[in-house]
């Protein structure tokens, strides 16, 4: 099989490559990072990041045949060749696929991803409905792999600036989460034109996201929140 | 050193398998001490840190296969078929490996915890 893979090594290269390698597959080999431990076999200097293998730690998130996702759980039977992969866009690279992730956990950070409750703890749980425990669905099963965050426009543009779809699905899991009491706050925080607003609904995220999240809609509710109590 | 933990050492284990095992991993350790990197470069170079993994893993794994060939018994995940009971009498111990001289020894297992009540052991039953 066909990959043709971005190289850049800051020791050695004035400029990035795509380099090109074709092997034989086993039949064992069934995800793309099976391919890639096998080319790393080959070419050991080929540099990528990869721990669980299973699609849960988020480690191996590239640009692959132009689209985010995660190696470990992309079927090589999916993919057309030549397979084309990048590191995630907008991202600094440090090496190969390896890319410097501080700017998206800077944001993540940001918006304070914990639960904000000073009423003393109770004895064992502080209590929560089913119902209300499922509103956490869909917003706390982010892997933070930052598939989503690198394939929004808005948040190349301004990644500074812009929380990004990853950082603001977080934001609403704590909105959400009937336990949190710090909901006027969290709102404070997204209260400007850049934080929450970049926002346009193009949907990148959506269509990337590896565990099948939809940062729009949390960042929609979001909206109605902040449009509610401006009223 | 994938292979042979895997058919010799796995969940369900054989003595002749134990004893084979023993051999082969330790080739397996003879030779990771020849691993060669080809990528020399300083920044991320994920091929050292996985040189250096393997330098840890085989080592585990050698400890890990020499001791379940020792302990002539069943106990958890060490399930052997030529002894397929736990022995409590002769075998409620610790393994300790130690890397020099290859030698292995035992300790006591600690009978009484600190602030709960101890759990006698018993024959497990489902």
């Amino acid at each position: 099989m066909r990959f043709s893979i971005y190289r850049f090594d800051p020791d050695k290269d004035a400029q990035p490559r795509m380099q090109d390698y074709d092997l034989a597959l086993q039949p064992t080999d069934r995800m793309l990072l099976d391919a890639l431990i096998r080319i790393k076999s080959v070419d050991d200097s080929l540099s990528l990041r990869r721990s669980c293998r299973e699609g849960v730690c988020g480690s191996d998130a590239m640009n692959i045949n132009g689209k985010n996702g995660l190696a470990c759980i992309t079927r090589l039977s999916d993919l057309k060749e030549p397979v084309e992969l990048r590191p995630l866009p907008g991202l600094p690279v440090i090496r190969d696929l390896i890319v410097d992730m501080t700017q998206f956990f800077k944001q993540y950070h940001s918006v304070k991803p914990y639960l904000v409750n000073n009423q003393p703890s109770p004895e064992k749980e502080r209590l929560q409905s089913p119902a209300e425990r499922e509103e956490l669905d869909g917003l706390y099963e982010c892997i933070l792999c930052a598939c989503c965050s690198t394939a929004c426009p808005s948040f190349w543009w301004n990644p500074d600036k812009f929380v990004g779809p990853a950082g603001l699905l977080q934001a609403y899991r704590f909105l959400a989460d009937s336990r949190d009491e710090a909901t006027s706050e969290r709102l404070d925080n997204l209260e400007d034109p850049y934080r929450l607003f970049r926002c346009h609904s193009i949907m990148n995220c959506v269509d990337v996201c590896p565990k099948g999240l939809n940062p729009t809609r949390a960042i929609g509710k979001i909206k109605d929140l902040m449009v509610k109590r401006a009223v | 050193m994938r292979r042979v933990m895997q058919a010799h050492c796995g969940v369900f284990r054989f003595p002749d398998m134990l004893i084979e095992g023993v051999k082969k991993i330790k080739d397996a350790a003879q030779r990771a001490q020849h691993t060669e990197i080809r990528d020399k470069s300083k920044v991320f170079n994920t091929a050292r840190v996985e040189a250096l993994e393997l330098d840890n893993l085989i080592e585990v794994a050698v400890a890990t296969m020499v001791s379940a060939e020792a302990r002539t018994e069943s106990r958890g995940a060490h399930d052997r078929a030529d002894h397929h009971q736990r022995d409590d009498g002769n075998w409620l111990k610790h393994t300790l490996w130690y890397k020099e001289g290859s030698r292995l020894d035992y300790k006591p297992v600690h009978m009484q915890p600190l602030t709960v009540q101890s759990v006698e052991p018993k024959v497990r039953t489902y």
